[in-house]
């Protein structure tokens, strides 16, 4: 069954290469409805004023600041798919969103970012402990709308949801760990395949898989098969974050974040250990050490040494291609799952975000 | 004023620094890297087939794990992951071994903790184990049994798939034959659906779960 | 890609590697392809190999300057410098470079003897090894095996208890019957077995078994040989512990034994067989502390074997004699070259100044390939391009290059360095003022224009790339590049970490000219380089061999050179310090007439007067030296000379930073430079300092470096031909 699924998946893919992306407007269309509605149903959670002024303020600020919403907006539009209404979705859309902003504050602290969505992170504005402490609680936050799905739900339903945040939660927190256990010991004899695990982990989960099963939970009242959705999930997922490290290399200012940041932070990405593997020993060698003195001391000329590198073996567009690959599964899978449902905007929304991915600047 | 003479560069160097392996050893080391240079684009389709297919491959097995963890779940056994298997094997050879050449521990652990890693795929079939699959269909069978198993007699109920339309297979179980490993026996009737189907692996006598089994049955034939 | 135009190449500092770099860039296979300039401080060549010549014509130096026989590169490049030189016309001293090398098959230390009072010296003769160093086909295989087999070998002829130690011997015993790998791990469980390694005729079958299980590769699991190993150094270590031992000379066998047994287990144990780092592995541990981890007993530890071993290569952190590092990845790649990998003769000792063998024939190869000299040119800064980090394609680059000159030559013509002493090419101990612009004015001011603390200067000078140099070598010495490389150590941090772990260390030396041979002296073995004898002149080399080569009229009967450490601090600060120069010239001055009143006697027993102190009258003074037959009858008359007398005598305090000794500290080579390095594309560095491959303060090391700097830049030697760089 594996056998013949990846070669139409393959063929989906070079069929998505060729032909170029055409992302419908709808797209964009659609992700603004929802960052709207998400917004407006999220603010009682963040209702500010507390006897700390220590703690709202702060947790408050990531989600203030903006950004697409692509994960709340996927969760409704697969709740809509299946036939529910956006009323049913919109609470767990904003447990995702305070999720996802509760994670990039770790996030940022782990890495040491100094820039999110164009202003300073959190812990560069208030120090670490602050920060930390927000995070926390921004997480801890997240589960009054999931509670509060107990009203229009029902037990049952929001129990699942529940048992489905517990899963992404640990799903995340093991991926981050596997990166950060990488970074601490600098591993850098790493093939694809734990690459994949790790974004499978660490990233697929929160951007893809917990809002389309969380969205089909609630379309599908607790009836649907969530395995399937790993699948697509995983490989949207893999081709959003691959596409994601391609734009960091790119080195294009306007993106918010340094240039070059993720080389910087040494981070695994696919390119990197393409790189390390295609290497000479004494390059591998440099490059180890390099990714294993301390982020202080690694400077300019080192991370312009590994992008050299990167691009003498043709790294990143190894990685590109393996993202058009990845993005022609998630084709093949949403025609799977998606298939037998009636034409709606949501499903066109869906399918249209796979090719949204690579026209994102 | 500006040269007209464009700024002269060294060549790039084919290597920084000494081959240390070099004469004599019999390791025979290549000096040189494995770039990937893509020729046309017949390796670029082959490079995204066969990410594609790892990428399933990925997937189907964390699919999988995360079936069996459910299991363990409802059953009150879960533990934190098949990786702390492979680790606790590790370090009990490294013990040995230090016990028996006298050699300081702490390097030993240091470079099998390395060795160990962060790998979170499935863990292996215990080595000592042999499987036979009697099935017309091509079937996958992976399978973890947790170290000292094999010495008692491991039960295996019957294995479900997720779809209730579907027959369990009934028929696996273990053979002690002779004084050599155990064999897994797996029999698939004819005609059986193909699908995925799970279970956990049982000690006959506490019925404390020991392991699980998971086959695949798949839709072609054999050969 | 045709260049009708030669490149220019500008070579910065007149050192070892500077001139390999040169040599190697202007060969005739080139073509001319290269145009060299090479700019270098004050009016001679050599940097830290310099030399001179004084009042008559006494050869003055920096230091003891001995070549080892595993010398390939430098020895390369030396011969086939003189036979280029050969091929002119003039009848030339030095005309085979055999005139100018002589082998010197004696090697010593010293250690206090059981009195506690006096010293005891061990003189080793080291058997003369098939051809000569530089010769065409290079000695053999240079890997960690080979080492070993030869080392268990070694052992073997110890144990056994013959007196010289002999490269060739090969002889294998019994070695039919351990042909396969099944026999050899029969043999050693036997042996293990049984507990017969009791006696030293068991170790020595036991190494039998090693040896040949380590030429099976890796068909055998290191399992085995490391038990084999440790069970003959458990077995040898016990009967040395056991020992009260009367003999000196057995229990400095056993010294050596305990030694090389460590360094197997630890070879053995570290698996650096098969780690691609090779030795490179182990430099993070102190070479002492890693024999210790391996077995080495503390009287091994403390052998005089082992102190002429930090002695030969100053291993002492700032010259302080508590302080001794040495990495040991280094260490036994050095001493596996030194050993085991010599031809012709273990050291070879130069019959004149190394300026005047070594400089002066380069200096005039050069000059005929059309290279440029600019003497009394100092560099003061290397400027870099801007640094431009998100794009991919552009380099970084030297842009300018900023010199002082010192002093400016009349007639803007080309200095001319060299003068001549018995009728052959040397370089003086001062420049040559009717050459200079306001040369009066600056004999009387009597600059030194080597001193990093002299800034006199009549012009400047900025070169600038493209119009003034294509690519640049960097061959001055490790200590100035903090000074003249700032802008590097400010934004790269290889190079900051490079100036702060790779180390340098002060030496002082002086030389004595004797009015009686070494006989006389009472130093009975033959003329020997001697260490690990008493600080702060551990090392003694006699030197009689260059007095031919002086211009003396009534020439002494030896020459010796004594040289150690200088303890010293190692920052700027006390460098600029007012007077510093003089008060360190001062102090190796006090030292050494401490030295010659205390110490030296135990060398030469009878160089003491009667009434206790040293005998003043044996140093030769250049001065007093009239041919006058009444000399000596006059000379009875005055006064008998006091230690005034050593004032005549040549000494040095090396402090300038160039001047000092590159070191190998422990953790401190991953972090060196290789010339090889691209990062800047127009530029290579050479010198010891550099990532060479040996990473050992020593002219093989700089001559490597120099080789790989012309590599980098013209792709010529392959890095194949550069012996002993690809080596574990």
């Amino acid at each position: 069954m594996s056998g013949s699924s990846n070669k139409t998946a393959a063929r989906s893919a070079r069929r998505s290469e060729a032909s170029g992306p055409a992302t419908p407007p709808l797209v964009a269309e659609l992700l603004e409805e929802c960052r709207l509605e998400v917004l407006g149903a999220m603010k009682p959670y963040l209702g500010t004023g507390g006897p700390s002024p220590y703690l709202y303020e702060l947790a408050a600020d990531y989600p203030r600041r903006g950004g697409k919403m692509m994960r709340p907006s996927i969760c409704i539009a697969t709740a809509r798919a299946f036939g529910a209404r956006s009323s049913d979705a919109v609470r767990s859309a904003v447990a995702i969103e305070l999720l996802h902003n509760a994670f990039l504050v770790h996030d940022d602290i782990e890495d040491e970012s100094e820039m999110r969505r164009g202003a300073p992170a959190l812990h560069s504005l208030h120090g670490v402990p602050l920060a930390l402490n927000a995070g926390d609680a921004m997480l801890l936050l997240s589960l009054r709308p999931l509670l509060d799905n107990r009203k229009n739900l029902g037990p049952q339903l929001a129990l699942d949801v529940l048992l489905d945040t517990e899963r992404m939660a640990r799903e995340s927190a093991e991926g981050q760990a596997m990166e950060l256990g990488w970074r601490r010991d600098n591993v850098m004899e790493l093939e694809d395949e734990d690459y994949f695990t790790m974004v499978l982990k660490k990233t697929s989960w929160l951007a893809v898989i917990y809002p389309t099963r969380v969205g089909a939970l609630i379309g599908t009242r607790g009836l649907a098969n969530l395995d399937q959705f790993i699948r697509f999930g995983f490989f949207l997922g893999a081709a959003f974050q691959v596409q994601d490290d391609l734009l960091n290399l790119a080195a294009d200012h306007r993106y918010g974040k340094e240039a070059l940041g993720d080389l910087f932070e040494g981070k695994r990405t696919l390119m990197l250990i393409h790189t390390f593997r295609s290497g000479t020993r004494t390059e591998r060698a440099k490059l180890k050490a390099i990714l294993g003195a301390p982020r202080s001391e690694r400077c300019a000329e080192d991370v312009v040494w590994i992008r050299r590198l990167m691009e003498r073996y043709d790294s990143l567009n190894y990685a590109r291609r393996i993202g058009h690959g990845l993005a022609g599964a998630a084709l093949h899978e949403f025609a799977g799952i998606f298939g037998r449902l009636p034409a709606s905007r949501d499903k066109e929304f869906l399918r249209g975000l796979i090719t949204w991915i690579f026209e994102r600047t | 004023m500006a040269t007209s003479k464009s700024r002269m560069s060294r060549e790039e160097p084919e290597r920084t620094g000494p081959n240390r392996m070099a004469n004599g050893t019999s390791n025979g080391s290549r000096t040189s890297g494995r770039a990937e240079t893509a020729r046309g684009a017949a390796n670029h389709r082959e490079v995204i087939k066969r990410a594609v297919e790892l990428a399933y491959h990925v997937v189907d097995d964390h699919i999988r794990q995360g079936q069996q963890a459910a299991e363990r779940l409802s059953a009150g056994t879960y533990t934190s992951g098949d990786f702390d298997d492979d680790l606790r094997i590790c370090l009990d050879r490294a013990l040995k071994l230090s016990k028996e050449w006298g050699v300081v521990g702490v390097d030993f652990f240091a470079a099998l903790r390395r060795m160990a890693g962060f790998r979170m795929g499935p863990a292996p079939a215990a080595p000592d184990v042999a499987v036979e699959t009697k099935s017309k269909r091509r079937a996958e069978v992976k399978f973890h049994l947790r170290p000292g198993m094999s010495r008692f007699n491991p039960l295996v109920p019957p294995l479900h798939s997720a779809d209730r339309s579907k027959e369990p297979l009934n028929d696996v179980h273990f053979e002690f034959r002779d004084r050599s490993r155990p064999v897994l026996v797996v029999n698939i009737p004819d005609g059986h659906p193909p699908g995925v189907y799970n279970g956990a692996i049982v000690d006959s006598k506490t019925h404390e779960p020991g392991g699980f089994i998971s086959v695949r049955v798949l839709e072609q034939d054999r050969r | 890609m045709g260049r009708s135009q030669p490149i220019k190449v500008v070579v910065i500092g007149g050192g070892c590697a500077s001139m390999a770099a040169a040599f190697e860039l202007t060969r005739p296979e080139h073509k001319g392809r290269f145009q060299l300039t090479v700019y270098q401080t004050g009016w001679r060549l050599g940097g830290k190999g310099a030399s001179g010549r004084g009042r008559a014509g006494r050869i003055e130096e920096h230091g003891l300057h001995i070549w080892l026989g595993y010398y390939e590169n430098a020895f390369k490049i030396l011969r086939e410098c003189y036979a280029e030189l050969g091929g002119g016309s003039r009848s030339r001293r030095h005309e085979d470079w055999r005139d100018a090398f002589f082998p010197d098959p004696y090697i010593g230390v010293s250690e206090p003897d059981r009195s506690g009072a006096g010293w005891a010296h061990l003189t080793a003769h080291f058997p003369p090894a098939p051809g000569s160093p530089g010769d065409p086909s290079p000695s053999d295989s240079l890997s960690l095996r080979n080492y070993v087999i030869r080392s268990a070998i070694l052992l073997r002829v110890l144990l056994i208890g013959v007196e010289t130690v002999s490269p060739l011997d090969r002889k294998q015993h019994g070695a039919d019957e351990l042909a396969s790998p099944r026999a050899i791990i029969e043999k050693a469980a036997f042996l293990l077995r049984y507990g017969f390694l009791a006696t030293a005729a068991a170790a020595v079958e036991a190494l039998a078994v090693v040896e040949a299980g380590l030429k099976m590769g890796s068909e055998l699991p290191a399992g085995v040989i490391l038990r084999l190993v440790e069970a003959v150094a458990a077995n040898v270590k016990a009967r040395v512990e056991n020992w009260v031992t009367a003999d000196d000379e057995v229990r400095r066998r056993w010294e050596i034994v305990d030694l090389v047994l460590a360094v197997l287990v630890g070879i053995v144990r570290f698996g650096l067989l098969t780690d691609p780092r090779g030795l490179d592995a182990i430099n993070h541990f102190d070479c002492r502390e890693w024999l210790r981890l391996n077995g080495a007993s503390q009287h091994a530890l403390n052998s005089a074997f082992l102190r002429g071993l930090y002695d030969l290569v100053f291993a002492y952190e700032e010259g302080d004699p508590s302080r001794p590092r040495l990495a040991a990845g280094d260490a036994l790649r050095g001493g596996f070259r030194m050993f085991y990998t010599y031809r012709g003769a273990f050291f070879w000792k130069m019959r004149g100044g190394m300026g005047d063998v070594v400089f002066a024939p380069l200096y005039q190869i050069l000059r005929r390939r059309g290279v440029r000299f600019k003497f009394f040119h100092r560099l003061e800064n290397v400027r870099l391009s801007r640094l431009v980090p998100e794009d991919g394609g552009e380099r970084a680059y030297v842009k300018t290059l900023e010199f002082s000159v010192q002093a400016k030559v009349r007639g803007g013509r080309d200095y001319r360095p060299l003068i001549a002493v018995s009728g052959r090419p040397c370089w003086p101990s001062h420049p040559d003022y009717t050459q200079l612009e306001n040369g009066a004015a600056l004999k009387t001011e009597a600059h030194n224009f080597e001193s990093h603390l002299e800034r006199t200067k009549a012009g400047a000078r900025t070169l600038r790339v493209t119009r003034d140099f294509d690519f640049v070598v960097l061959g001055v010495g490790l200590g100035a590049i903090p000074y003249v490389c700032k802008e590097f150590i400010a934004r790269d941090c290889r190079w900051r970490k490079m100036v702060e772990t790779v180390k340098t260390v002060a030496t002082q030396a002086f030389q004595l000219w004797l009015s009686e041979d070494l006989q006389q002296l009472g130093w009975e073995p033959p003329p020997v380089t001697l260490s690990a004898f008493v600080k702060p002149f551990d090392t003694w080399s006699d030197m009689g061999q260059v007095v031919p080569a002086e211009g003396w009229r009534r020439p002494p009967q030896t020459i010796a050179y004594f040289c150690g450490a200088l303890h010293e601090a190692d920052d700027g600060e006390t460098l600029a310090k007012d007077g510093y120069y003089a008060a360190s010239r001062e102090k190796v001055r006090s030292n050494a007439l401490a030295f010659l009143d205390h110490e030296v006697r135990h060398l030469w027993p009878k160089s003491t007067a009667p009434e206790g102190g040293f005998r003043w009258e044996l140093l030769v003074d250049a001065n007093d030296q009239q041919s006058d037959e009444t000399a000596p009858a006059r000379r009875r008359q005055t006064r008998a000379p006091d230690r005034s007398r050593f004032d005549s005598q040549f000494w040095v305090a090396n402090v300038n930073p160039t001047d000092r000794y590159t070191q190998s500290i422990p953790g401190s080579a991953e972090h060196r430079i290789s010339p090889l390095d691209n990062t800047y594309d127009n530029l290579t560095v050479a010198g010891d300092w550099t990532s060479c491959g040996l990473n050992l303060g020593c002219v093989e090391a700089a001559v490597m470096s120099g080789r790989l700097a012309a590599h980098a830049l013209s792709g010529s030697p392959a890095l194949e031909d550069i012996i002993g760089y690809d080596h574990p």
